[in-house]
């Protein structure tokens, strides 16, 4: 599918869309902070530096400390690799059930696609957090919780794009052709339906990565996902509104501005994609 | 006539869902390994005052029993158990706390239409100029931040700072007492009772809160507006409306606005589920005395029966607005069936 | 004097694959009261031409050059708001796909009354009746009723009748008809042609009618122009077209018409449309004609009269290489 862009076509595009080459950016260094925080982050986040508590951002500290005296970069940098983390398991766990369960409904049709479906729709409805909530009072606050209540709300999504690419793909002569022919429904499903379903759902899983950290360090703020004082974002903040009337805004600063970065990223990457990947969609 | 049967038909449509969300928490309570008991009333209890807390949440009744009893009791009188936190029925509690988190659903929500659907408007109408991209610009920013980040970001900027707004310990400073009781909505009832003093305090104390809600509301609304409104200034009857002469401004409000607002209805019952969410956040930053702090301190304590009451709560008040904006749409659109 | 003329009139697309001249130096006439039948391909750009009468060409494209003088003032020149003024009261324009062009939430009646209000200047207790006679006049049974329909209510048929009512509600001079039968059914089609007469014959609206079926506007237009390439090749009264055409192109158009009478092969125009973003130098039909020769593929021809109200842009008229 990329073979088809010219090269000379994407760079017209990014140079149309500067937003989209930001994006990419902001995205590939939280990554690179995620993946080289053992190496980039000067203290170990848990470390408590008992004569340093609550100091401003200085030399030594680059984004102060906080209550208990740990360095809120470290803490930040550390934050970003269990964040990403979670976030890139929950959109994969999200994105494999969701197709599979789409297309499968598509494929077999009939009552079982109908019940299938109505249930997405309501899944889909129902305001997330509060979904969140529920699964993470069902199954207790931790990082696996905070996984599945990501991946579960957007299961939806994914499941309804692969429904419909199958849909409509479903009737194009060149599958008929292959079923004529006689090849088994699932190598029609992964050769030839699954590649054109490729880019919405490429798009999607972009957005759904940046929503779904948002949800992470939501739930975690509450006290309902990755446990205190663990590095996650969401976790700093909270410890940021306890210490809050002390006025040490370096304590959520930091960690809300990464949130919120990782998050405007990934949007214009996605939003970026969608452009260059399907000129026909019109966004402007 | 017609009017209630599609209100009939729709609302017949959407039992099921509440059924259904109702059965999951049910559900979600007790398939885990463990009893509800237990976890809520902790391990200083005796086992014989265990076991007759058990007998009377019913949780030696078959599931389905359980079920069937709870919708009974809910549909008869209106009972939802009693809170393990409150000691209260929940049904009350609910009712307490409800007012304070409607009042900042309703300001939040307000505030992001009323500023969210000029900005798309105008964007769409003066396309890629500098208003348009800055507009852009700051949907997409809005939709990025967390709410509950930006809620702390504004209260250190202006109340520690600036200390334009109250702190936030709740809708009111604690010397004074609210309203005499109406509505439940200390504004309203202030307006009402004639206590201007208690409803600037209400109003500033709600300032902070509505704007965080609104601002991530917001995004997704403006977004949707100018694409609505960009699709219907480009669409046939708009062109051949223009060849007839028709002044603009006739054409921008009879014939692009009005059929903008379609899709913007459309999107606006998954807005609100978000704002839902958001207002979790918002009320636990701000130390707001509403539903979303209830349903969370239920949570965090595994208080069964309140968070069954929540979330049937919460589910009831999605349904209706989404029946509401159903009604909205069908009543502007002809060419949906009533 | 004419009622429309349109003099090298270019118009351009500025897209992301280059400029695409879809009109380069258009010339034309009609006299009032007159149907004159703008007949080419896709791409020809006669709809182009259209729009560019009612200067509402769609974006990318822009006006670039030329005149289009109706009733002696030129149209090109005129600010935006007399142009505005002129639109839908002196010149009007129907389209294509009557159910989309009509506002889904508008309902017929009231759409006709704001029609008759701001264009007809009419007062407003008078335009419900004026909506009711102009639905009758374009023959919809039942019209008090129909006042109350919205557009997907109606049929196709019935759209485009509504249409045609709100264009002429202002008693304009000329009416632009787009392909306003494409999407009919046929015995529709034959309809709404009547109807086109007949406003001729009753107001004396003259008309052009931008369609690709040349049979369509034989049936209706006084004089035709065939076009191709964003120029007309030629331009005649309707039978002397049919009897005696003079450019390659109309006589390629003509012979592929399926008869009735004969079986067999139906000859096609060999080639495919052009590219308007690099023309080819010269004849911009020479490509595809069985008589090029070298003179074509180096100038563009100009108009040559074959009779008083006759012309095809070919040199074959002018070398008299003519079989």
């Amino acid at each position: 599918m990329f073979k088809r862009l010219a090269r000379s076509e994407i760079v017209y595009h990014i140079r149309q869309n500067p937003a989209t080459l930001l994006g990419l950016s902001i995205v590939a260094l939280m990554v690179v902070l995620a993946i080289f925080a053992p190496w980039i982050a000067p203290y170990d986040p848990l470390e408590k530096h008992y004569d340093h508590v609550s100091e401003p951002p200085s030399s030594q500290f680059w984004m102060g400390t906080d209550q208990f005296g740990q360095d809120i970069f470290s803490r930040v940098v550390w934050a970003a690799r269990l964040d990403l983390f979670i976030a890139a398991t929950a959109v994969m766990i999200s994105l494999v059930v969701g197709s599979l369960l789409g297309a499968l409904s598509g494929y077999l049709g009939g009552w079982l696609d109908e019940i299938l479906m109505r249930f997405m729709d309501i899944l889909q409805a129902f305001p997330s957090l509060i979904l969140a909530m529920g699964i993470a009072y069902a199954l207790g606050p931790g990082v696996f919780t905070v996984i599945i209540a990501t991946s579960a709300v957007n299961i939806p999504g994914y499941a309804r794009l692969m429904r419909s690419t199958l849909l409509s793909e479903k009737q194009r002569t060149y599958v008929l052709a292959a079923r004529a022919v006689g090849n088994p429904p699932w190598r029609i499903l992964f050769r030839h339906l699954f590649p054109n379903a490729l880019t919405p759902v490429l798009v999607n899983a972009t957005l759904h990565f940046g929503w779904a950290i948002l949800e992470a360090a939501s739930l975690s703020f509450l006290g309902l996902g990755v446990a205190i004082p663990n590095a996650e974002w969401g976790v700093m903040i909270n410890m940021g509104l306890q210490d809050f009337w002390q006025g040490h805004w370096w304590t959520y600063t930091f960690p809300g501005l990464f949130i919120a970065l990782t998050v405007l990223g990934s949007n214009l990457l996605g939003d970026g994609l969608s452009d260059i990947l399907d000129p026909r969609r019109s966004h402007r | 006539m017609r009017v209630l049967r599609f209100i009939l038909r729709r609302l017949a449509l959407l039992v099921p869902v509440l059924l259904s969300t109702l059965f999951i928490a049910f559900f979600l309570t007790r398939i885990l390994p463990g009893n509800p008991i237990d976890r809520v009333a902790g391990p200083y209890i005796s086992q014989e005052k265990r076991e007759a807390m058990k007998r009377e949440a019913r949780l030696d009744l078959p599931f389905y029993q359980q079920f069937y009893l709870y919708i009974a009791d809910l549909v008869t009188k209106g009972d939802m158990g009693t809170s393990y936190t409150t000691a209260q029925p929940v049904s009350r509690d609910l009712l307490q706390r409800f007012p304070a988190t409607f009042e900042l659903v309703f300001h939040g929500m307000f505030l992001a239409v009323a500023v969210a659907i000029p900005f798309g408007f105008l964007s769409a109408l003066y396309k890629d100029s500098p208003v348009d991209h800055a507009s852009r610009v700051i949907a997409v920013v809005g939709v990025s931040v967390p709410v509950f980040w930006l809620g702390l970001v504004l209260l250190y900027v202006f109340f520690l700072k600036l200390q334009w707004v109250p702190p936030p310990i709740g809708r009111l400073p604690p010397i004074m007492s609210p309203p005499p009781h109406v509505t439940g909505l200390y504004t309203l009832d202030a307006v009402l009772a004639g206590q201007w003093d208690v409803f600037r305090a209400a109003l500033s104390a709600l300032v902070l809160p509505s704007i965080s809600l609104a601002l991530t509301a917001m995004a997704p609304l403006a977004r949707m507006t100018r694409a609505a409104m960009v699709e219907a200034l480009e669409s046939e009857y708009v062109r051949a409306a223009r060849a007839l002469g028709l002044p603009p401004r006739v054409i921008v409000w009879d014939y692009a606005f009005r059929n903008a607002v379609i899709p913007v209805l459309t999107i606006f019952t998954g807005v609100f589920g978000y704002a839902l969410g958001g207002v979790v956040l918002v009320e636990f930053v701000f130390s707001w005395p509403g539903l979303g702090l209830y349903t969370l301190h239920a949570i965090l304590s595994s208080d069964f029966t309140a968070i069954q009451g929540a979330i049937l709560l919460v589910t009831t008040a999605y349904v209706l607005i989404y029946l509401l904006l159903d009604l909205a749409v069908a009543a502007i659109d002809p060419r949906v069936e009533v | 004097m004419s009622l429309l003329e349109v003099r090298g009139l270019k118009t351009y697309f500025y897209t992301r694959q280059g400029i695409v001249k879809v009109l380069d130096g258009l010339d034309f006439r009609l006299e009032p009261a007159q149907i004159l039948g703008l007949v080419g391909e896709t791409g020809s750009g006669k709809s182009v031409t259209g729009f560019s009468i009612l200067r509402l060409v769609p974006r990318p494209g822009r006006i670039v050059g030329g005149e289009v003088v109706f009733e002696g003032g030129d149209l090109l020149r005129l600010p935006e708001p007399q142009m505005a003024a002129l639109r839908g009261r002196d010149i009007a324009m129907i389209f294509q796909n009557p159910r989309t062009a009509l506002n889904p939430l508008i309902p017929v009646g009231r759409f006709l009354e704001h029609v008759l209000r701001f264009r007809a200047g009419l007062p407003r207790n008078q335009t419900r009746d004026e909506a009711v006679r102009l639905l009758s006049a374009v023959h919809i049974p039942d019209p008090e009723r129909r006042l109350a329909s919205y557009p997907h209510q109606l049929s196709g048929g019935m759209a485009q009748r509504v249409m045609i009512a709100a264009a002429i509600a202002a008693r304009p001079k000329l009416l632009i008809a787009d392909e306003p039968t494409t999407g009919l059914d046929v015995t529709v089609q034959a309809q709404i042609m009547r109807l086109l007469r007949e406003l001729r014959d009753k107001i004396g609206t003259a008309q052009i009618l931008i369609t690709h079926d040349l049979g369509l506007a034989s049936e209706v237009c006084d004089v035709i122009a065939v076009m191709y390439a964003g120029d007309i090749v030629e331009f005649a009264p309707t039978r002397t077209l049919f009897a005696t055409p003079q450019h390659p192109y109309t006589q390629g158009l003509l012979a592929s018409r399926p008869k009735l009478a004969e079986i067999g092969e139906i000859p096609a125009i060999f080639g495919s449309a052009p590219d308007l973003v690099n023309p080819t130098r010269g004849c911009r039909f020479h490509p595809r004609c069985s008589y090029a020769f070298d003179r074509c593929r180096m100038e563009r021809p100009k108009p040559v009269n074959v009779s008083p109200d006759h012309y095809a842009t070919c040199f074959l008229l002018t070398e008299g290489k003519h079989a």
